[in-house]
């Protein structure tokens, strides 16, 4: 077997890993729908974190990098991976596999979140889950915030009349 | 926060499943990092090689005619042969896929070296079948008058619009890859324009393109032949079942009676672990006897009665013009019946008989 180079982190990374990978880990599943993805996809966040460390911590800012980073890869991510030069590399799954499955309730909301482009399901985790505003929704995925507002409307829509959630709330008058 | 937003907060987090960290996350990203450091000193060393090479082929390859040995140089670099847009674009069958043209802009842009001798369109499109049931397929086309095309995608971006007029749309973009003469295949990025859409260059030469479709694929079925005869949606939110666990349910009344004109049953049956949303199983426009007969048993519903039951099967009955009332019945269960109309929704309750006679192929 190939014996890989493996270089030590640099300094602070692995403390950041420990403190904030959960956080990322359940954006990156809300975004993925698969656990194993959104492993995959948290682990290319944070090597690309690795390669920049020294000047991210110099801005002061890995968490906020790490955020803009887990969308804007996500936002980009299925033409690379299905694209035929795929690395050699395959993903490599996580140790809990997805159990996703395990739960109807958890399942219709992985299919309606499915049934939304990326640019929507990116601006409904960030608006929903991070708590953050349209403003700085705008500025994690780098474009307006008439296009938050737009995309923010059509996903509401599309969870409102999206027969597997019990969204009632939203057919109220 | 809106009702609304809770409500999608919630189940946002409430979705999440118990996630299961890698033992050594730090040491599986380290070991990423060094994979790409490998990759990029291979790199280096195959451009290295490649340069001496050339160094000494160079001229003998320019000069006698003596062709690259593409197969090698291909077989290098990935599966290189175009296959299909079945197998290269699987994502073309997600639902709502769509590529924007920002992302078509991130690809890496079209070579100086690579001489393209077509183009081939991936896409899918709503097909009717001769039963009247419709199909989403996949269709690939290409492309092979190349040149205009080829030019407008080895433009550069224009500069981004500071002021004038863009629609605040997110503007959409072709799965396009171009193949050369060895059959040799990429994605090329498209250039945007100043409103952040594909150049207006690009979009008139992709237009002009003489495409030939080379293949077509089911990817689902989205109306049954059943559906469509009946004029029936495939599937139906089970609106009862949906009110039911709301806090706020609908007042008792009766439902109010059909405006004149044709009716239409549409009965839906909820599978197995699929809550809140029924499939088609059968439907139609009601012969007048049975109009009336259904018509008169929601008129003499009652109150409903205390029941937590669920019922699987579920029935729309309303009037083909689109105008109220639509009234939802249970054809199990609680056998409650649901109506909207202009007065509000009320919820009243029916009878076995009522669905026997709803519950009719």
């Amino acid at each position: 077997m190939q014996r890989l180079w493996e270089p030590a982190p640099p300094e602070g990374f692995a403390q950041f890993v420990a403190a904030r990978s959960d956080a990322l880990l359940r954006s990156a599943w809300l975004l993925t729908g698969d656990a194993g993805r959104a492993e995959d996809l948290l682990q290319t966040v944070l090597t690309d974190l690795w390669r920049r460390w020294a000047s991210i911590t110099d801005g002061g800012q890995p968490e906020a990098y790490a955020r803009k980073a887990l969308f804007t890869t996500y936002v980009s991510w299925w033409r690379r991976r299905w694209r035929a030069e795929i690395p050699s590399d395959p993903p490599e799954r996580s140790a809990g596999g997805d159990t996703a499955g395990e739960s109807a309730d958890r399942d219709a909301v992985r299919r309606a979140l499915a049934r939304l482009s990326r640019q929507q399901r990116a601006v409904v985790v960030l608006r929903y889950v991070e708590d953050l505003s349209v403003q700085r929704t705008a500025e994690v995925l780098g474009c307006s915030e008439n296009t938050v507002k737009v995309q923010s409307l059509r996903a509401l829509r599309s969870l409102r009349t999206d027969p597997n959630l019990e969204l009632f709330a939203a057919g109220r008058p | 926060m809106t009702p609304e937003d809770e409500d999608i907060k919630r189940l946002l987090n409430g979705a999440v499943p118990v996630l299961a960290a890698p033992e050594d996350r730090v040491g599986a990203v380290a070991r990423r990092v060094g994979r790409q450091r490998q990759r990029l000193l291979a790199g280096s060393a195959f451009a290295l090689v490649l340069a001496v090479g050339l160094g000494f082929g160079g001229v003998r390859m320019l000069g006698g005619g003596v062709t690259t040995p593409a197969t090698t140089l291909g077989a290098s670099v990935e599966p290189s042969r175009w296959v299909s847009c079945e197998r290269t674009a699987p994502e073309q069958g997600l639902l709502r896929y769509h590529l924007t043209a920002d992302e078509a802009a991130d690809l890496p842009r079209l070579d100086d070296g690579f001489v393209p001798v077509a183009v081939v369109l991936c896409g899918q499109e709503q097909q009717r079948r001769p039963d009247g049931g419709e199909d989403m397929m996949g269709v690939e086309r290409r492309g092979e008058d190349v040149a205009a095309i080829v030019a407008a995608l080895r433009l550069p971006d224009e500069p981004t619009a500071t002021e004038g007029p863009c629609f605040a749309m997110l503007p959409g973009a072709p799965w396009l890859a171009v193949v050369d003469a060895d059959g040799r295949w990429t994605r090329p990025g498209i250039p945007l324009g100043r409103c952040r859409a594909s150049r207006p260059e690009f979009t008139q030469a992709l237009r002009a393109l003489q495409t030939t479709t080379v293949a077509t694929w089911r990817i689902r079925e989205v109306i049954s032949a059943e559906a469509a005869a009946s004029g029936c949606s495939e599937s139906y939110k089970d609106v009862i079942a949906l009110q039911a666990t709301t806090e706020s349910s609908p007042r008792p009344g009766t439902p109010t009676p059909f405006p004149s004109g044709p009716v239409r049953v549409c009965v839906y049956e909820v599978a197995q672990g699929r809550d809140g949303a029924g499939e088609f199983v059968h439907g139609t426009v009601l012969p007048e006897d049975r109009r009336v007969a259904i018509e008169q048993a929601l008129l003499a519903a009652g109150p409903p009665k205390p029941c937590t039951e669920h019922a699987r099967r579920f029935a729309l009955v309303h009037s083909v013009s689109g105008f109220d009332p639509q009234n939802y019945v249970e054809l199990g269960g609680c056998h409650r019946i649901m109506s909207t109309g202009s007065g509000g929704t009320v919820f009243a309750q029916g009878e076995a008989a009522l669905a026997e006679l709803i519950d009719k192929p």
